[in-house]
């Protein structure tokens, strides 16, 4: 015998097995997921052997050198140009070297008074027990101050 | 019910979209703050080559170096022999790919130069211009450091 649907009737679809599923998806997407922030980059540099600071040196400039090592009393940061010693101990403030890396930049620009000459660069000496971030830090004044070339050079 | 759905769908959608599934090359470390650090031009196209230069463990002293689940003993020549092998076949494989560093920002720099030095030695990294070689730092303050 046929069933016979009124006119009327309504079809019943149950959504309970839908939202189930989309509770789960949706636990699952909630529970794994992770923001992640974007990361910034700083460019590598090469690393030479400590005769070559001197073996580089082009006759018009010569390099600002960076000495970076760890004491008792911290980080110690040590700029030298043409004899001139800056220091600075900490990381935290680092003014000082920059300023005398802005004066290095400055006194080695080419007559159009923007680019900078041949040869201008630093060079870094670190020790090995330098943490890494301290080294980040001191990259981080270095770019500040569009020198465009940095030197990694093993401690002599 | 409706509006309830609705939303749950919309949350549903908005994880969907959203979340990323974590690629197995970059490892979970604390990088390095930097203000003046280029933001990260991910190019989905360009192949990368990320080494990690981490702790073994948390709290642990020993450092290692680790690239795609591989893990290399910064110690051991061997291991930076196979390390620089496998720069080499990436340089070879993707001339144009780049090479990504992720430091944690704790680890000594004595590790640090050991990779620049593998580098120097196998692939000319500070000799040859057209390599690209980048260090990944965090471009948001961390507040002051101990000194």
């Amino acid at each position: 015998m046929k069933k016979r649907y009124k006119k009327n009737d309504e079809i019943e679809v149950s959504l309970t097995s839908m939202i189930d599923m989309v509770f789960l998806l949706l636990i699952f997407f909630m529970v794994t997921a992770k923001f992640v922030l974007p990361e910034g980059t700083i460019p590598a540099f090469g690393i030479e052997q400590a005769a070559g600071v001197g073996g580089r040196v082009s006759a018009a400039v010569e390099p600002y050198e960076i000495h970076i090592v760890k004491t008792e009393a911290g980080t110690r940061i040590q700029g030298k140009y043409r004899g001139a010693e800056t220091q600075a101990v900490g990381v935290n403030d680092l003014g000082p070297i920059r300023e005398s890396l802005e004066a290095y930049y400055n006194d080695n620009l080419g007559e159009d008074k923007k680019t900078p000459l041949e040869g201008v660069e630093v060079t870094i000496q670190c020790g090995d027990d330098v943490k890494w971030e301290a080294m980040v830090r001191v990259l981080d004044i270095i770019r500040q101050t569009n020198i465009p070339k940095i030197r990694f050079v093993e401690q002599s | 019910m409706t509006p309830m759905i609705d939303c749950v769908m919309l949350l549903l959608v908005f994880f969907m979209v959203t979340s990323k599934f974590k690629s197995t090359e970059a490892d979970i470390l604390s990088l390095a703050y930097a203000r003046n650090a280029d933001s990260e031009e991910r190019a989905e196209e360009k192949a990368r080559f990320v080494i990690n230069v981490r702790f073994e463990e948390k709290g642990g002293s020993k450092v290692i170096f680790t690239v795609q689940g591989m893990v290399f003993d910064p110690e051991s020549r061997q291991a930076m022999d196979r390390l620089g092998e496998n720069l080499r076949g990436f340089r070879f494989q993707e001339p144009n790919g780049e090479i990504m560093v992720r430091v944690d920002r704790n680890v000594e720099y004595g590790s640090v130069k050991k990779l620049q030095k593998v580098m120097r030695d196998k692939l000319g990294v500070g000799k040859e211009r057209e390599l690209k070689v980048s260090y990944s730092v965090d471009p948001n303050p961390p507040g002051e450091i101990s000194q």
